[in-house]
């Protein structure tokens, strides 16, 4: 009796495999070589890579540009140009490519006014439902009227993303880099004294996020970070803290042409030394923010947007508390 | 026979490929789509994810449109368009009932004996691979093919084919009552535009969500590095001045 159920199921196994012998197939690469030649020759524009390009202008004001407690309003002008290049070599390997030029500048506290140059590349393959990536990031800071300020960060990432349906995933991603500044001492012993090297900040973090479209309207995203600074300040480790971010964020389609975004940040800092002013207890700032706004498709390629935004500084230490508005209205072209 | 089903349930877990590939799922959906999964069943809204089995049907609305993929690589994919009605007569091979409306379709990804047909009450269009429109309006289907060949079959109201012919690309074909064929057509700009639209529609499908994949170096994230970053000039100056304030008060004390 038993050899017949262990004959059934084998028949059963096996006639699954001949049903179903496409998923098995050996010659699963040219599988791959067909379809990609197939696809070509479906394309009018053959496209074998996928390169979109954005450019935006953008004015508001900012309440609080140096985010100190007295607080320091002036309007802005921004600039920002994107590019972003996608590429599928054989095997299922992907190259993405992504750079960002963006130009912030201030009407009246011009030490703030900077330029960001950004580029992000990175490897990924798809195994099965997962999505694996590496790649490395690079920013450069550059303040045309205040040299202290210019600084550049670069770290290296690797992410896992797993798609649990088309509507659904979620992604672990670790970031290993540092910061510096070009010019800018690191603090000595005490405050107000410099060391000869440039201050620089190395970092490592952790970041889980989850994704959702509810509807084809509602779409959600959590994301959770945690982060390591460690700095070469001497001072109380001026720079040294743990931090937690946890950020949730609604976006939802109102129209077929009008979308609202929101998004909220909770950040809690607790510095390794630093002390708040005549106590004896560490320094543990918390950083509320939100953001709410709307996206404004004039038609397919120009958006008008308008945001706002609110920033909150929590802290026992009175020489750091602070708070902030920026309101921010612009348009971006699509090209 | 509980063996059986142990045996028939851990086949099913296996091989999971074995139910995609016998239904259809919605993948994408814009405005308003109802879905109608048996005939006896009511209608009722359309949902991503959800899986249609043969003789489900799908209508959609006035500035509304439901995409279905036949595999899971999304290389057989098809797009009803806004006032259209399909009834999905086998899932596979794929074989669609167009009574009413318009659709596109792109098939990639067929084995060898298998085709691809959208039928409707004057014609039956289909291929092994390659990507058409097919639309019925006003007792007239009408074919539009942008690649490579769509076979032609007219019907006549009985459902008997009338006349077979095979479609070149850049062309389009009227097939009218009774299953006569009109005459064949160059394709205009405005075909080609609204071809290319779907393509880029069908790459953005396929490509998914890629700037999520790059969401790490978000500009977002990146300025709010450099704000935070530019208040630390500010605290260390405001730190040494609070110091020094202290200092020359303890100064003034002990004098």
């Amino acid at each position: 009796m038993q050899r017949k159920y262990i004959f059934l199921g084998s028949l059963i196994v096996v006639i699954n495999l001949l049903v179903n012998s496409n998923c098995f197939s050996q010659a699963k690469e040219e599988e791959e070589e067909k379809a990609q030649a197939m696809r070509q020759l479906l394309s009018e524009k053959p496209r074998p890579y996928r390169l979109t390009t954005d450019a935006g202008i953008f004015s508001g004001y900012d309440s609080n540009v140096n985010l100190s407690p007295t607080s320091k309003g002036d309007m802005f002008e921004e600039f920002l140009f994107s590019l972003n290049f996608s590429k599928r070599w054989k095997n299922g390997l992907r190259f993405n490519f992504d750079y960002d030029l963006n130009d912030l500048s201030y009407n009246e506290i011009t030490d703030a006014s900077n330029l960001l140059n950004h580029l992000r590349f990175g490897i990924d393959k798809e195994i099965s439902a997962f999505n694996i990536g590496i790649g490395y990031d690079f920013s450069y800071f550059y303040y045309p009227f205040n040299a202290e300020g210019t600084f550049f960060i670069h770290k290296g990432f690797f992410y896992i993303k797993n798609n649990l349906s088309r509507s659904l995933y979620h992604q672990l991603l670790f970031e290993a880099g540092a910061k510096r500044h070009t010019e800018r001492k690191a603090l000595s012993d005490a405050i107000g004294t410099f060391q000869d090297k440039e201050l620089t900040n190395d970092r490592h973090s952790a970041e889980y996020s989850v994704g959702a479209a509810l509807s084809p309207k509602l779409s959600l995203k959590f994301r959770v970070k945690f982060l390591i600074n460690d700095s070469n300040a001497r001072y109380l480790d001026f720079y040294d803290y743990k931090s937690y971010e946890v950020s949730p964020s609604v976006n939802y389609k109102l129209t077929k042409r009008l979308e609202l975004h929101s998004n909220f940040s909770y950040l809690r800092k607790s510095y390794e030394s630093r002390q708040v002013t005549l106590t004896t207890y560490k320094q543990r700032d918390q950083i509320y923010s939100l953001g709410i706004g709307m996206t404004y498709k004039l038609h397919k390629n120009n958006t008008l947007s308008l945001f706002y935004a609110y920033r909150d500084n929590s802290t026992p230490e009175s020489l750091e508390k602070y708070n902030d508005h920026v309101i921010t209205c612009g348009w971006q072209h699509n090209f | 026979m509980k063996k059986i089903l142990v045996v028939f349930i851990f086949t099913l877990l296996f091989f999971p490929v074995t139910i995609f590939a016998q239904t259809a799922k919605i993948i994408d959906i814009e405005g308003e789509v109802l879905v109608k999964k048996e005939a006896s069943l009511e209608w009722q809204k359309a949902k991503i994810d959800m899986l249609l089995d043969k003789q489900s049907e799908v209508k959609t609305q006035e500035d509304s449109y439901c995409t279905l993929a036949f595999d899971e690589e999304l290389r057989n994919i098809l797009i009803i368009k806004e006032n259209s009605h399909i009834k999905i007569e086998e899932v596979k091979p794929g074989n669609i009932f167009l009574p009413e409306g318009r659709v596109f379709t792109l098939i990639e990804n067929l084995s060898k004996h298998e085709q691809f047909q959208i039928r409707t009450p004057t014609a039956i269009a289909g291929a092994r691979g390659t990507g058409w429109i097919t639309a019925f309006f006003d007792n007239k289907a009408s074919v539009f093919c942008f690649v490579d060949t769509v076979y032609i079959q007219g019907l006549d109201n009985s459902g008997k084919i009338t006349g077979e012919m095979d479609l070149p690309s850049d062309n389009g074909l009227d097939i009218g009552d009774g299953g006569l064929f009109g005459e064949m057509f160059s394709l205009t700009d405005a075909n080609y535009e609204e071809w290319s639209d779907f393509m880029d529609y069908e790459g953005d499908l396929r490509e998914g969500d890629e700037e999520e994949v790059l969401d790490g170096g978000s500009l977002e994230d990146l300025r709010q590095e450099q704000r935070e970053d530019q208040g630390q000039i500010g605290q260390e100056i405001r730190h040494n001045d609070e110091e020094s304030r202290q200092q020359q008060q303890q100064q003034q004390r002990v004098q």
